[in-house]
């Protein structure tokens, strides 16, 4: 008997792990049907068997890695074939695709938006973070991105099928909680986050909810592929970009002593280039913002206090806006009410870093000189922390609650509110990485603040030229079928 | 059975190499699936065309195939456990708020068609 080679050759062989693994997960399928359980999902299962076995057997993962290689293979096909379902139901889904597409995008930005700071807040560092991003998606596609991205392939997979087998034990049970009973909405949910395992749950609970679960999976796939790379390059400072840098325009004499503070200071506040696409003439702020001599040298005030008036204009325009209250109180009161108060938040805040601002020129206008070049500092710094506040914080409550009133009501096309919903957590991801210091010098935060930039000017150039649509809270004798 | 399983490798084959030679972010299968969407829809697959017969099976037991990528575990439970707080808060935080927010976002947009009662006779459209 040849005992010892033929335990050799089986503790490798493609056969015995491939027999494991698929004994495992029917293992772990007749566990499911006989005790209905929510943790007796057949992923799960075969895991744990898998894991132990080969523990016991002291065989390292990469053998049993590459003698299971065929089973890993058919995820390529099985991913291409989520085109079934969604061919399927193509009908079913139409009615419902600009509400899932909005959710669904916004959810891919929250999840791996809130993934990678999690991490990088809780001191995860950067590789891991770059491994958290893309596991909302199905497995290859996060093994894929977090190739590219220099996280850890392998690592990826196991997070993505944590958070898989967490949406098949718990997201049914999560979604009751929050009184989510349409079964296409808690599709779409577990799909968006669980990918894969969680379809698997849903298909084996409930056809129609499987069916937007698999569509959900497909589209956070594809949403996150186009969103991680942005994202990973936003938040881990992949690439420089091309854009307004703070301190571009910043001294250019040598023997300032304090050059290097300053620069911290206004890095802090760096949403500078959002700032560049919401308002008209932010390079006259920036020159009396960047320059930490400013209130000692001659140039000229003119700059500075026209930038002072435009941003009181665009406090006025922000004001007007708040004016649609009336129009939008008969969609659903309570929404619009809060709108025109953040509205109102918002340009309160402007109004006081202009304060700001207008007070470092009168310091220079008055001669100040040196004592007051701390103070004049501090207002400046005080300025961007305002600016973040006001400009970068409230405009998030505004969108969302402007983009869910001005969708419901169709008043404007409906692709209109869907920017400004999908803009809202841009923006909330941009301040809270401004907030903790997360983007260094690359100003991603203007490409964050984007969509939102785009949605104000183009509801402004739509509302001008075109005016509200006919609707039925436009016409008088909608108001009293209006729900209350 | 082997024509749907052509189909499906076709389109693996035609996204995984379009993905090479564009240098494209986006894995091939994704690609791969849009292009045999695409191609379904351009054919008018019927329900008991090969290629959805093969899709439905694969789809079936797509829980197995995760299985020998999930094993990896074993080999970083050391970095999982060194930074167990990260990693556990990162995963769970990001999971229910992406839950939330999906099923949140979802309802709030399309809450008349979800309303089971009718509660508003007349709605806003």
């Amino acid at each position: 008997m040849r005992v010892e080679e033929t335990w050799d050759w089986l503790r490798t062989s493609p056969l015995l792990w491939l027999f494991v693994t698929v004994a495992a997960y029917e293992l772990g399928r007749w566990l499911r049907s006989r005790t209905q359980h929510p943790l007796a999902q057949p992923t799960l299962v075969a895991i744990v068997v898998c894991s132990i076995s080969i523990e016991l057997l002291r065989v390292p993962y990469a053998d049993y890695y590459s003698a299971t290689s065929l089973i890993t293979f058919l995820l390529g096909p099985a991913t291409v074939a989520l085109a079934v379902p969604l061919h399927r139901q193509y009908r079913r889904l139409k009615d419902f695709l600009l509400p899932m597409l909005t959710g669904l995008i916004v959810g891919a930005v929250v999840s791996v938006g809130s993934g990678i700071l999690v991490v990088k807040w809780l001191g995860g560092g950067d590789e891991l973070s770059r491994t958290m991003a893309p596991k909302a998606a199905t497995t290859p596609v996060s093994i894929a991105l977090a190739d590219r991205l220099g996280g850890i392939p392998e690592l990826a997979a196991v997070f993505a099928i944590i958070a898989g087998i967490l949406g098949a034990v718990a997201g049914p049970s999560a979604l009751r909680l929050i009184r989510i009973h349409d079964p296409r909405t808690q599709g779409l949910a577990i799909g968006a986050v669980s990918h894969g395992i969680g379809t698997a749950r849903m298909l084996h609970d409930d056809a129609l909810a499987g069916a937007f679960s698999g569509l959900a999976m497909c589209l956070t796939a594809v949403a996150t592929c186009l969103i991680v790379p942005l994202f990973a390059a936003v938040v881990l400072q992949g690439i420089e970009v091309v854009s307004v840098q703070v301190d571009a325009r910043g001294p250019s004499k040598k023997g300032i002593p304090d050059e290097s503070t300053w620069k911290d200071g206004s890095r802090g506040a760096g949403v500078l280039p959002a700032h560049l696409l919401l308002h008209p003439d932010p390079l006259s702020v920036q020159q009396v913002r960047n320059n930490p001599t400013y209130i000692l040298g001659p140039g000229p005030d003119t700059a500075g206090l026209l930038g002072g008036i435009l941003e009181i204009i665009v406090t006025l325009a922000g004001i007007v806006t708040a004016t649609l209250y009336p129009v939008l109180k008969r969609q659903n009161e309570a929404a619009a009410l809060g709108f025109a108060g953040s509205r109102v938040l918002e340009s309160a805040g402007i109004l006081a870093g202009v304060a700001c601002l207008l007070a470092i020129i009168s310091l220079k206008q008055a001669g100040a000189g040196n004592a007051a070049l701390i103070t004049g500092q501090t207002l400046a710094i005080l300025y961007g922390r305002i600016f973040l506040l006001s400009q970068s914080l409230m405009p998030i409550a505004n969108e969302v609650l402007l983009g869910v009133l001005l969708y419901q009501s169709r008043l404007v096309p409906r692709a209109l509110p869907v920017i400004a919903l999908i803009g809202a957590p841009l923006l909330f991801v941009s301040t809270l990485g401004t907030l903790l210091n997360l983007w260094g010098q690359v100003s991603w935060s203007a490409l964050l603040a984007l969509p939102v930039a785009v949605f104000e000017f183009s509801l402004g150039v739509y509302l001008t030229v075109k005016g509200f649509r006919p609707s039925p809270i436009t016409s008088a004798n909608a108001l009293s079928e209006a729900p209350s | 059975m082997i024509i749907g399983l052509l189909w499906l490798l076709g389109s693996l084959l035609v996204g995984e190499v379009l993905v090479r030679l564009f240098d494209a972010p986006v894995p091939g299968s994704i690609v791969g699936m849009v292009l045999l969407f695409v191609i379904l829809r351009w054919r008018r697959a019927s329900d008991d065309s090969p290629v959805v017969r093969v899709g439905h099976y694969l789809l079936d037991h797509l829980q197995l195939f995760f299985v020998p990528a999930g094993v990896g575990i074993v080999v970083y439970l050391r970095t999982v456990r060194d930074h167990a707080l990260p990693i556990t808060a990162g995963l769970l935080v990001s999971w229910l708020l992406g839950l939330v927010t999906v099923a949140g976002v979802v309802t709030a947009l399309s809450w008349r068609r979800t309303d089971p009662g009718g509660a508003t006779p007349e709605p806003i459209e």
